[in-house]
């Protein structure tokens, strides 16, 4: 037996030795692609961008909603930074949101540089993928720079590594990271296909087209004064996308937000999520920040102590405190917006027959997919509404729509952050000249009328004139809980921060001190509305210094941390010479 | 339905089913063979070789608890596969003539793994009864992945023994490992290392030998490498991602092709000495380590897109991108101090000091090496040149006792309580009608140190706030033996480290009325009203005494922690000095105490041995740390990080009593 071990030990010996050395280390990645062996055709290309549409923004979401919605007084969110004004450069959500920005832009840049390398696939494809990829970065950096105000621009990260400058860079000022947006779009419209009528949920000329609208119409006001020649620009490329993409607004105005309609015509650029998580980050995560505590069947929400602001409430003329009978209640985006006492939707919780606001609290036997009630069994929220964009409905909902089931945090709903209404109302506002202007400028008028006639089908008198003021709030009724509001404040803050200081500080931004559940239940019980009058709003709470809301209109805090790397970071920003950027 | 529940954790963990099963084989075969016509010389060959095998599975069962439910079961599969062999070949010659003695040894060795898993995840089962994610109605997802490594090496080693007073060895490696790429795939390593025994000297007189009875100098200098990176980091593979627009593909991380072997290099100097027949013994050693060309991802800014999810970021490139060096002293004294026919007492001590410096670090001037606390804050910076770790934060001067005090400034860096000059420099604002206790700097808040003077409060003004190395660290063991009994005290201890008690700034930060916190707040600083008659009628939106700066005072002007704000607009817990705490300690590691019996008893009861004893492990620990447990060390979430304490599970004291019988 000793003998025969040897014998094997030895047998063993010769065969190693036989084989490389070389060979035997060379141990790549086998079991997926490497960036050597992809871009090698068409579908490789376009699989190669789709993942700038969903995994790289995900950790922006509750960023994305904080900044868009809580500063500009939409959103209530209890002692949120946010809604107070103390934000600082350490809070989480605000570091996430720049990793995840700073993270699209580093992976737009790889995927245009990869497939500027692409060898032989069809020309025109790696040419749109390229353009997709190049208005990805431009759109990041534009809610970079709104949010940020002055940021480094890195055009390609491999340059900086390279040549080992990476700590080097300074921030540039506004008005460069503007005109580099600018640079970008140019760039990507000469990549990207014209498609008319598109419905397929990807970036073409169009998209990237209104995306530029939007920047001009941004940066108009940066230097301190009114650019007409940019808000020229904006109305310019607005007036194309209306007239010649051939997107349309879709006649009911809550469908745009359904899982069915994930493309549609009304779109240009949306996030399109994937519920299967693969990986985390794959996924939509809303409607578990901002639904009500069991809206669906997987105990993934928690949202029911915050809701639509009563400052929102006001810009509709509606109020948690009038009874629905008699509520007056004419603009159909209220109740797409969110939700108020009565109110039913036929399209969350389809299998129920529907689902009913109070009904939702105060019946046992009512719960997401056919299953029992997990609310709380009282109406949380302490403004009484509760948040309706963003939301998908239950487990069955979802599969009916998308034919897959939803899971714990991840559901398949595409988030619209760029679509035609919201170009229709850039078009106007570019089209007046800043707070106390008007305008009778005829696609103006056709864009506001077109807006509000959808809004309050039947019922709406065009207007023959439209002023600034009545734009402005237009777009919080369209675009309210989409997460942009509080960029229209940027915006007009560039060249009159007095305006949205005023406009801030009369919000009603805090909530009632209770009262609402016994109010809602009582209704629920009996019919009958209860006395309002001891229902008192918060009005102990500071409203915001005008010095807080002009610090946080010029530039959010940059997250802190890299400051450690990079001193220039804490200094003035430096002109950035455009000229070397090249595509 | 009016009701309200909170779901019950036990009902949960006792709910929710996790298994792991496991199989494992190993072994090795070996053979040494002296030949038969060169008696001198053995060949050792050796195949060692390890399958394993795993299974787990996780199963979530529909549940209704109250107001908690999860309609649809969910259950996950998963398996995996590995295989692991060695194989080691190596000739030894030795050889003795005279007073020499000399061993050469050459050979070879490599070793091959490959592993792949295969995991399916389902919901919607029809029941919690049977649980097989193929009966599931949801949208299964599969997981499936293999890979392997690879590593191969040659090696020799010489020594030289010259009648126990001369030795000397030296060793070459040549090593390759699969985890760098094609050009950068192998490295030399050599070692040498040489001793001298003096006391073996023909001038060291039999005199002399009864205080010194044997005495070594020894000296070593010799390099190792480190290629434990993980696989494939030289290239880059694509992953999938799922998308709304179908499958995606994504660079997973910045590729590095140069990336390769780390090399250790130690000096070290040693003096082992043993007086009186053993009695007492002192080794002293002095080192001097640099790892070169140390392996870690490059660290950049956020601003290249490298920070926050792993599974969103582009991954930073892995490469060699730093120099460390570790200098230190270590001495160990044994004794013998009593002796005696019943009773021994023997005692070791140990100390030792060590001192690190991050030497070199590849980037621009400003290159930093960082370390993340919970998710992506920054708690410890270390710069080229100074010691690594050292935590970052901001320096407090004190709590802000008046409105007075609060308008002297400095402002804080998002200058809610500011007015900004015409020359464009912000200052806290001299009207107190600015202030409130929501959204500005108020009384009762922390003031922090402008350190660099510009009058704000920014990220400029973060600095070294401590070091988590410790100055020195000592252990100490003694044992006592009288007659049949024996006691063992082991004591150990660590100076002049600071421990980031990061779970207090978690939880005692004062900012939810609905969360616990820790009895320090009790102590926080307390507002009092001055005049209470003062009336209110909503004038600048003041309708309380506590709104109006001129009527608040601090009820205790001692407290050093701020006052409780849920907004703190002040930022109160920031990582500042408030969280560094002093991290020496003094431990009673271990106390044994035994009792073996007389043999003489036992063997009228055929027992061969009976022993009892008692055992305290960690009875005591003098400190001035207010957390759970100074022992904390490096971090386990986060690299570069060591002494924070985030809720470290403390070391128990444990009572044990032990009977040992032999029969």
């Amino acid at each position: 037996m000793k003998h025969v071990l040897k014998y094997i030990a030895l047998a063993t010996v010769v065969v190693a030795a036989a084989s490389s050395c070389e060979k035997f280390l060379d141990r790549p990645a086998k079991d997926s692609y490497n960036a050597q062996n992809f871009y090698q055709d068409e579908q490789q290309c376009i699989q190669g961008v789709n993942y700038l549409y969903n995994s790289p923004w995900y950790d922006f979401i509750r960023g994305f909603y904080r900044v868009g919605e809580c500063f500009s007084g939409n959103y209530y969110m209890g002692d949120s930074p946010y809604l107070q004004f103390v934000l600082n450069g350490s809070n989480d959500e605000l570091r996430d949101m720049s990793s995840s920005l700073w993270a699209v832009n580093a992976h737009s840049t790889t995927v245009y540089n990869r497939l500027k390398e692409a060898q032989g696939v069809n020309q025109a494809t790696v040419d749109m993928c390229m353009g997709e990829a190049l208005t990805w970065k431009a759109f990041a950096y534009f809610f970079l720079v709104r949010s940020f105000g002055d940021v480094p621009i890195i055009h390609d990260m491999s340059a900086l590594i390279g040549d080992n400058s990476y700590n080097d860079v300074y921030k540039a000022p506004k008005a460069d990271v503007y005109n580099y947006i600018v640079m970008l779009l140019d760039e990507a419209m000469k990549l990207l296909p014209k498609k008319v009528a598109n419905k397929d949920g990807r970036i073409d000329y169009y998209a990237a087209e209104a995306l530029l609208a939007k920047v001009y119409l941004q940066k108009a006001g940066v230097s301190g004064t009114l650019n007409q020649e940019d808000l020229d620009k904006a109305a310019a490329y607005a007036k194309d996308v209306i007239e010649n993409s051939g997107r349309v607004l879709m006649e009911n105005y809550s469908d745009i937000f359904r899982m069915q309609n994930n493309k549609n015509i009304e779109c240009l650029i949306s996030w399109h999520w994937d519920a299967s998580a693969q990986p985390w980050t794959a996924q939509n995560s809303f409607q578990s920040d901002l639904g009500m505590n069991g809206f669906d069947e997987f105990g993934d929400v928690w949202g029911q102590w915050n809701g639509p602001s009563i400052a929102l409430q006001d810009q509709f003329g509606v109020s948690a405190l009038d009874s629905p009978d008699s509520r007056s209640d004419t603009d159909t985006r209220r109740k797409a917006t969110m939700m108020l006492a009565g109110d039913v939707y036929d399209y969350f919780w389809t299998t129920n027959g529907g689902f009913d606001y109070l009904r939702f609290f105060y019946d046992p036997d009512y719960g997401p997919s056919g299953t029992t009630n997990a609310s709380d069994g009282a109406m949380n929220s302490p403004t009484g509404a509760a948040c309706v964009k963003f939301l998908y409905g239950d487990g069955e909902d979802h599969k009916a729509a998308l034919g897959v089931s939803a899971g714990r945090m991840a559901y398949g709903l595409s988030t619209h952050i760029l679509r035609l209404a919201d170009i229709y109302l850039v078009y106007c506002e570019a089209k007046l000249h800043g707070p106390g202007s008007s305008t009778s400028d005829a696609l103006a008028l056709q864009c506001y009328n077109d807006v509000r006639n959808r809004a309050i089908p039947g019922t709406y008198s065009e207007k023959t004139v439209i002023t600034f003021d009545e734009v402005f709030k237009e777009r919080n009724l369209e675009l309210a809980l989409e997460g942009d509001r509080w960029y229209d404040y940027v915006r007009v803050g560039y060249y009159n921060p007095d305006y949205c200081v005023a406009d801030i500080q009369a919000q009603r931004r805090n909530a009632y001190n209770g009262g609402l559940d016994d109010l809602y239940f009582a209704y629920y019980e009996s019919g009958t509305w209860g006395d309002v009058s001891a229902i008192t709003y918060d009005s102990e709470k500071a409203i915001p210094s005008a010095n807080a809301i002009k610090t946080y209109l010029g530039a959010m805090p940059f997250p802190s941390e890299d400051v450690v790397y990079n001193p220039h970071l804490n200094e003035d920003a430096q002109p950035f010479d455009l000229s070397t950027i090249a595509f | 339905m009016k009701n309200y529940s909170i779901i019950n954790p036990v009902a949960m963990a006792m709910l929710e089913k996790i298994n792991l099963k496991r199989q494992k084989l190993n072994g090795n075969i070996f053979s040494d063979l002296t030949l038969p016509f060169f008696r001198d010389l053995t060949w050792h060959a050796e195949l060692d070789y390890d399958l394993s095998y795993s299974a787990a599975e996780t199963f979530n069962p529909s549940v209704s608890l109250g107001s908690y439910q999860r309609a649809a079961n969910e259950v996950r599969d998963q398996k995996n596969n590995s295989i692991y062999w060695a194989l080691k070949n190596y000739l030894t010659y030795s050889h003795t003539f005279g007073k020499h003695s000399i061993t050469a040894m050459v050979g070879q060795e490599m070793w091959a793994s490959k592993w792949d898993y295969m995991s399916v995840y389902n919901t919607a089962l029809p029941s919690n009864e049977v649980v097989n994610p193929y009966l599931g109605t949801g949208t299964p997802t599969i997981g499936y992945g293999f890979g392997d490594s690879a590593m191969a090496s040659f090696f020799t080693r010489e020594t030289y023994n010259y009648d126990n007073r001369y030795i000397g060895t030296y060793t070459f490696r040549y090593d390759g490992s699969s985890n760098f790429g094609p050009n950068k795939r192998w490295a030399p390593f050599h070692s040498v290392a040489v001793a001298w025994r003096f006391t073996n000297e023909k001038f060291f007189s039999e005199s002399a030998r009864r205080v010194l009875s044997d005495g070594k100098l020894r000296f070593g200098w010799g390099q190792t490498g480190n290629s434990s990176i993980g696989s494939y980091k030289w290239g880059t593979s694509m992953t999938k991602v799922a998308t709304g627009l179908g499958t995606g593909y994504r660079q997973a991380n910045m590729p590095n092709p140069n990336v390769m072997w780390e090399k250790q290099e130690q000096f070290n100097v040693g003096l082992d000495l043993n007086f009186f027949n053993n009695r007492l013994g002192l080794v002293v050693e002095w080192y001097n380590k640099t790892s070169k060309d140390m392996l870690m991802p490059l660290q950049l800014p956020t601003y290249m897109g490298t920070s926050g999810n792993g599974s969103s970021a582009l991954a930073s490139p892995w490469g060699n991108y730093g120099t460390i060096r570790n200098t230190g002293w270590e001495f160990t004294l044994t004794a013998h101090p009593v002796e005696t026919k019943n009773f021994h007492w023997s005692t070791e001590g140990q100390l030792s000091l060590n001192k690190n410096k991050l030497v070199a670090l590849a980037g621009t001037a400003s290159a930093a090496i960082v370390g993340y606390g919970q998710w992506n804050d920054v708690v410890s910076v270390s710069n080229v040149g100074e010691s690594l770790y050292s935590f970052y934060g901001y320096v407090t001067d004190g709590i802000y006792q008046s409105i007075e005090e609060v308008m002297a400034g400095p402002v804080m860096e998002n200058m809610k309580n500011s007015t900004v000059d015409a020359d464009g420099v912000a200052h806290p604002s001299q009207n107190p009608a600015d202030y409130n206790q929501y959204n500005t700097t108020w009384i009762g808040d922390l003031r922090f140190k402008d350190l660099d003077g510009d009058g704000k409060i920014t990220e400029a003004d973060r600095t070294n706030i401590g070091s988590p190395m410790p100055k020195f660290t000592f252990g100490w063991n003694n044992t006592f033996t009288y007659k049949n009994w024996d006691l063992t005290i082991f004591l150990n201890g660590s100076y002049g480290n600071k421990v980031l008690n990061y779970l207090n700034m978690r939880v005692g930060n004062m900012k939810s009325p609905w969360a616990n916190q820790p009895t320090s707040v009790l102590n926080r600083t307390k507002l009092a009203v001055i005049d209470s008659e003062k009336v209110y009628d909503g004038t600048n939106n003041v309708w309380n005494w506590f709104e109006d700066p001129s009527n608040v005072k601090i009820a205790n002007p001692g407290a050093t922690l701020p006052r409780a704000t849920t907004g703190d607009p002040n930022d109160n817990d920031r990582l500042s000095d408030r969280y560094i705490e002093d991290g020496s300690y003094l431990r009673i590691k271990n106390i044994t105490l035994g009792y073996t019996f007389p043999k003489k008893w036992l063997e009228k009861v055929k027992i061969e041995n009976l022993r009892v004893q008692v055992n305290i492990q960690n009875l005591l620990t003098f400190t001035r740390y207010t957390g759970y447990d100074p022992e904390i060390g490096a971090s386990t979430a986060s690299v570069n990080v060591m002494g924070l304490d985030n809720g470290r599970y403390p070391s128990p004291t444990t009572y044990s009593f032990g009977v040992n019988v032999t029969f």
